[in-house]
C-alpha cells in the first residue's frame, strides 16, 4: 500500500516537473510579448534582467528535468558515474545558475517589497539544502546526502506550487493583485513541510542507504 | 569543495550587488499595483448609506455577472489554452462598472452599464460592454461600437464559437 502512494506521489511530482520545465523552455521563442513578461514590459530594456530572466529558466527548467531520475537506481543506479554527473549538472545548474539568478529576479517581483523578501527567502531555501546535498555527499554522509537533496528537489517543485495557488487565488479565492503576488511568494513554506513529511515517511529508504556504504 | 564555495559565494555576491544597479523594489518607492483593483471587490455605495429595498449591492451583482458571464467565458478560454490562468502572473476576466455607475447607487430594474475585462498578466483588454438588469436577470452584450446589442447567452455562444476557431484574441 505503501509503495502504492509511493509511485502515485512520484508520478504526480514527476508530471508537474515535465509541465513546469515545458512552460520555462515555452519561452525561448524568445516572444518578449508573451506570458510572465506582458507584466514586465517595464524591464525588457534592462539587458541584465532579462539575460538573468532566461538563464534563470533554463537552468530551472533544467534542474527540474535531471533531478527526479536521480532518485530512482532503476533509471540511474545510485553508484553509477552517471548518477555523479548529472547529479553535479543539477546542483550546479541551481547553486551557480537558477539559484542566484533567482535572488536578483526577486527585487523585480510582481507584489512590491513583500514579495521580493518572500522571493530572497525562497531562493535562499532552494539553494541552501541544494549545498547541503553537496556537501554532505562530499563528505560521503549518504544518508545526510538523501535528505538534503528530497529537500532541494521539493524546493526546486516549488515553482509549482506557485503556479497552482496563482489561478486559485485570483479565480476562486478572487484575491487583490498584490495579495495573490506577496501569497505566492511564500507558497514555498508548503514544499518545506513536504519535504520533511516525506522523510518521516521514508525511514524504509534511508535506512537501505547505510547498506549502500557496506 | 574550498573552490566551489569562492565561486558559489561569488556569483551570490555579484547577483545580489548588480540588483541595485537599477530600481528595484527596495530601493524605490512603492507604487501600489493598480490594474486590478478598480472597483472589482468595493462595494461603491458610499458607507453611511443603507441599502433600500430596490437597490442592489455591488457585491450581489458582480456575483450575478460572474455567474451568468464571466465564468463561461472563462471556461471557453481555458478549453482553448488550459493554462492560460496557470501561470506566474495574475490572470482573471472581471467585471467592472463604467464611470457614471461607479459612484452612485444601483438599482435593480435599472440598466446597469459596465464591461466585462480579460486581465492577462496585468495587460488589459476589454471584451464587451454589458448592460444589467438586475430585476429582469438580463445582460445586454455590445462587443464594440459598430455592433448590435446582443443577449448574453447568445453572445456567449458565438464568442466560445470564436475562440475555438481562432484562438484567445491577444
Amino acid at each position: 500500500m505503501r509503495n502504492i502512494i509511493f509511485y502515485i506521489l512520484w508520478f504526480v511530482a514527476i508530471f508537474f516537473a515535465l509541465y513546469l520545465a515545458s512552460i520555462a523552455l515555452s519561452y525561448f521563442a524568445f516572444d518578449l510579448n508573451y506570458g510572465f513578461l506582458k507584466a514586465k514590459q517595464h524591464l525588457i530594456h534592462n539587458k541584465l534582467w532579462l539575460v538573468f530572466f532566461f538563464v534563470h529558466l533554463f537552468f530551472g527548467a533544467m534542474a527540474t528535468l535531471t533531478g527526479w531520475p536521480l532518485f530512482f537506481s532503476k533509471i540511474i543506479p545510485f553508484k553509477s558515474v552517471w548518477h555523479k554527473r548529472v547529479g553535479k549538472f543539477y546542483i550546479y545548474s541551481i547553486l551557480l545558475f537558477t539559484g542566484p539568478t533567482g535572488l536578483y529576479l526577486a527585487f523585480f517581483a510582481e507584489g512590491g517589497k513583500w514579495a521580493t523578501l518572500g522571493f530572497i527567502l525562497m531562493s535562499f531555501a532552494w539553494m541552501l539544502p541544494t549545498y547541503m546535498a553537496l556537501y554532505t555527499i562530499v563528505k560521503k554522509d549518504l544518508v545526510g546526502h538523501y535528505r538534503w537533496i528530497i529537500r532541494s528537489y521539493c524546493m526546486t517543485l516549488s515553482g509549482v506550487t506557485l503556479r497552482l495557488f496563482m489561478p486559485f487565488g485570483a479565480r476562486f479565492v478572487q484575491l487583490e493583485e498584490e495579495t495573490t503576488f506577496i501569497i505566492s511568494s511564500y507558497i514555498f513554506v508548503l514544499n518545506i513541510i513536504l519535504g520533511e513529511i516525506i522523510l518521516l515517511f521514508n525511514k524504509q529508504q534511508q535506512d537501505n542507504l547505510v547498506n549502500l556504504i557496506d | 569543495m574550498k573552490k566551489f564555495n569562492i565561486i558559489f559565494v561569488g556569483i551570490l555576491l555579484s547577483c545580489f550587488l548588480v540588483s541595485f544597479i537599477d530600481s528595484n523594489n527596495l530601493n524605490t518607492p512603492q507604487k501600489r499595483s493598480n490594474i486590478a483593483l478598480e472597483s472589482i471587490v468595493e462595494d461603491p455605495l458610499p458607507a453611511h448609506n443603507s441599502l433600500d429595498g430596490d437597490t442592489l449591492s455591488f457585491e450581489q451583482l458582480n456575483r450575478y455577472v460572474t455567474d451568468e458571464m464571466i465564468d463561461p467565458i472563462m471556461d471557453c478560454f481555458e478549453k482553448k489554452d488550459p493554462h492560460l490562468f496557470m501561470t506566474k502572473c495574475y490572470s482573471r476576466i472581471v467585471f467592472r462598472l463604467s464611470s457614471n455607475n461607479i459612484s452612485s447607487t444601483l438599482y435593480q430594474d435599472f440598466d446597469i452599464k459596465g464591461s466585462v475585462i480579460f486581465i492577462d498578466c496585468s495587460v488589459e483588454m476589454r471584451i464587451a460592454d454589458v448592460s444589467v438588469n438586475y430585476t429582469n436577470k438580463t445582460i445586454t452584450v455590445r462587443e464594440s461600437f459598430r455592433s448590435k446589442d446582443q443577449d448574453y447567452k447568445i453572445y456567449l455562444d458565438d464568442l466560445c464559437k470564436y475562440i475555438a476557431k481562432n484562438g484567445i484574441p491577444k
